[in-house]
């Protein structure tokens, strides 16, 4: 067990080096060049010397392969760089903003878990019915509604027309607690409409599989009462897949839910990484997109790990 | 401010701002919002002007807060107890916290929304045309390099077609040089200057060599849809000329790049001026400049940049303002760049707000001065 672990974690830090340094060179590579950027603010025309001068400064007159070396040294002390707008630290902004992203989808997904789990169980149990029916059909819309339009449509209807929740933006928690949740809602509601439909289709198909297992047969044979099958042999075996998936989609929510958090002006991790990118803010964007990516590493190291908890076979494979 | 020689501070209450050559603009400089006073005991996080608000909390990226500053220099001013400045960057979400009533005023109002802010009841649009949109060329090598060709792209434009395709009616055919038509520089007699005309066009494109046309590359930017509206209008009137531009639409920092470098033949502008003077038209057409994503590449009209020279150092606003009508002349002739449609910039407000302004032309954007003056209810 102890090999399996310090290979995966292995594995793991080379992917992460891998990102980093993919990273590093795609942005620089991409044309645009910051100091010209950031002097051209407002539609001015800067001075070559200045532009010069600021590329000097900011250690951008370096060849690639030596910027890279001081990127690298500098990652390895755990140091992220600062803003090349501003100098502000890019570790201390990215703390900032990682707890409203993970805020937002720990939100979505508790949503999205509280209405996909009891409603797939349900069709999985009526399968063929019209209810079954209902539901999944309402839940291959959810699906295929994309989420600007999702939160576009609430914004209209309950910031404009019935004026229920603010249109959006962000208050801390500790400024107003109450508002806090409130111009939480809408963007949480947002990504778990297409959550909680991936739930759904999961749950039911895993509930479907178990319910035609051997054991449930065996139970049921036994006279054990239907409800007690239903929580204690169905759902806990059913709700393995479903783990798994809503594992791998809050890892790729992280930076994904850049047009949630831009229709509802939520400051998360996601609309920095946009900004960063149009303004060719080398380090942010390399920091921003390499927490991402280590994020991401660490919750499929977990999964990883989980299945050679629950399944000896792994940890020897 | 590279043409400052030396500042002098002769006594308490003066300051003598030296330059290295006359300039008629220090003033118009000196009130930009770019150029504010401050105190030397200022530092990063807290300037100390003489401003009617100072900085009370500051959320980067989020919003920032100031309060009123209670010993401000002119009494009773400013009404407003604070302002916190949300940053929106959806334009849709904007407009939708101003009509859910999250916010009292909003700037940038989007053209698409202008005529449903103006028909509610609660709300106030106060809009100008201040920016403008404008073509540039490549003036390093054929076919650009002839300023009967730029002229006839000039001519060969339906402008009335990008104010209605990229800024929803709101904004104004630009035939000339952009002087906004209030300023005492403004010239009534050149305002049709690169007037539609198809049958000039062809003529122009015929004396220059090319009665059939030619293919070209045309760079503006996915990024902003009025950029990028246009310039697909601007496609679609050249090739009624026989002109076959190329798009190429990368986003904003690309285009600034390739925009320095010059790696285009066509290019769309769009950008407002610093203050109403129209030597701020230098940053546009003087082509003695340093290359730049703003101006022309490579486009040298040397008579231009002597009038701009003389313009620059005269204090005589009579004698100014010949010069700067020779000038604009000059340049709807030679046609270092092409002016093709002012749009509308707009604030909009709760009816109970008042006091704000939208300042007029190039100023729109310093609207802010007139907070002091703002209430609200």
């Amino acid at each position: 067990m102890l090999y399996y672990v310090v290979r995966r974690m292995g594995v793991a830090v080379g992917l992460v080096w891998f990102v980093a340094t993919f990273v590093f060179l795609a942005i620089h590579l991409v044309p645009g060049d910051p100091a010209e950027l950031l002097l051209s603010q407002g539609g001015v025309a800067p001075d070559p010397a200045a532009v010069a001068d600021l590329r000097e400064k900011l250690g951008l007159d370096q060849p690639l392969l030596q910027q890279y070396a001081v990127y690298l040294t500098a990652l390895l002390r755990g140091d992220l760089g600062t803003s090349l707008l501003d100098d502000h630290p890019v570790a201390s902004e990215i703390a900032l903003r990682l707890p409203r992203t993970l805020e937002l989808i720990g939100t979505a997904a508790l949503l999205a878990v509280a209405v996909g789990l009891p409603a797939g169980t349900f069709a999985a149990l009526r399968a063929g019915t019209a209810s079954d029916r209902v539901l999944s059909t309402l839940a291959g819309i959810a699906l295929s509604i994309p989420v600007f339009v999702v939160g576009t449509v609430a914004i209209l209807v309950f910031a404009q027309k019935l004026r229920w929740v603010p249109a959006g933006g962000y208050v801390q928690f500790g400024r107003d607690p109450l508002h806090h949740l409130l111009v939480l809602a809408m963007p949480a509601s947002t990504i778990a409409v297409g959550l909680g439909a991936i739930i759904f289709r999961m749950t039911r198909s895993s509930v479907l599989e178990v319910l035609g297992r051997d054991h449930v047969r065996a139970a049921r044979a036994r006279g054990i009462a239907p409800a007690r099958i239903i929580m204690h042999h169905v759902v806990r075996n059913a709700l393995v897949p479903v783990v798994t998936v809503l594992g791998l989609h809050l890892g790729s929510l992280v930076g994904g839910t850049v047009l949630v958090e831009y229709v509802f002006n939520w400051p998360g991790l996601s609309g920095y990484l946009v900004r960063a990118v149009e303004l060719r803010d080398y380090p942010e964007v390399t920091g921003i997109v390499l927490v991402i990516s280590i994020l991401f590493v660490l919750l499929n190291l977990l999964v990883d790990l989980l299945y050679a908890v629950l399944d000896p076979r792994v940890r020897h494979a | 401010m590279q043409g400052v020689d030396r500042i002098e501070t002769p006594d308490e209450r003066t300051v003598r701002v030296v330059m290295k050559q006359p300039t008629a603009t220090l003033s118009q400089w000196l009130a930009s919002y770019h150029l504010p006073i401050i105190s030397r005991k200022s530092d990063a996080t807290q300037p100390i002007g003489a401003g009617p608000f100072v900085l009370k909390t500051q959320e980067r990226g989020v919003a920032l807060e100031v309060e009123a500053f209670p010993k401000y220099y002119r009494p009773g001013l400013p009404k407003l107890k604070g302002i916190r400045a949300i940053a929106y960057a959806d334009e849709n979400l904007r407009v939708a916290a101003l009509q859910a009533g999250d916010v009292d005023l909003i700037e940038y109002v989007p053209w698409q929304s202008m005529e449903t802010i103006s028909n509610d009841p609660k709300l106030r649009l106060d809009a100008t045309d201040g920016p403008f949109m404008y073509l540039l060329f490549n003036g390093t090598k054929a076919p650009f390099n002839d300023a009967r060709v730029r002229k006839a792209v000039a001519h060969a434009i339906k402008r009335e077609d990008i104010v209605n395709a990229a800024f929803f009616g709101r904004g104004s055919p630009l035939t000339h040089l952009p002087i906004v038509d209030s300023s005492e520089f403004f010239n009534p007699d050149l305002k049709d200057g690169w007037k539609y005309d198809l049958t000039l066009a062809k003529k122009l494109l015929a004396d220059a060599g090319y009665p059939e046309g030619f293919r070209c590359s045309f760079l503006s930017t996915a990024q902003y849809g009025m950029h990028k509206d246009s310039a697909e209008v601007v496609q679609q009137n050249l090739a009624a000329i026989g002109i076959k531009a190329e798009l190429n639409l990368p986003d904003w920092a690309t285009r600034v790049t390739l925009g320095n470098r010059g790696q285009y033949d066509l290019a769309m502008g769009g950008t407002a001026a610093d203050n109403n003077d129209p030597d701020g038209l230098a940053n546009l057409i003087d082509g003695s400049l340093s290359p730049s994503y703003v101006r022309s590449f490579g486009v040298r009209l040397p008579k231009i940049e002597e009038l701009l020279k003389a313009g620059r150092a005269e204090f005589d606003p009579a004698k100014r303002k010949t010069i700067y009508k020779e000038m604009e002349s000059l340049a709807i002739a030679e046609a270092p760049v092409v002016g093709l449609a002012w749009r509308s910039q707009g604030y909009a407000m709760q009816r109970d707000v008042t006091g704000f302004k939208n300042l007029p032309g190039a100023l729109s954007f310093n609207s802010g001065l007139t907070f002091e003056e703002t209430a609200v209810g």
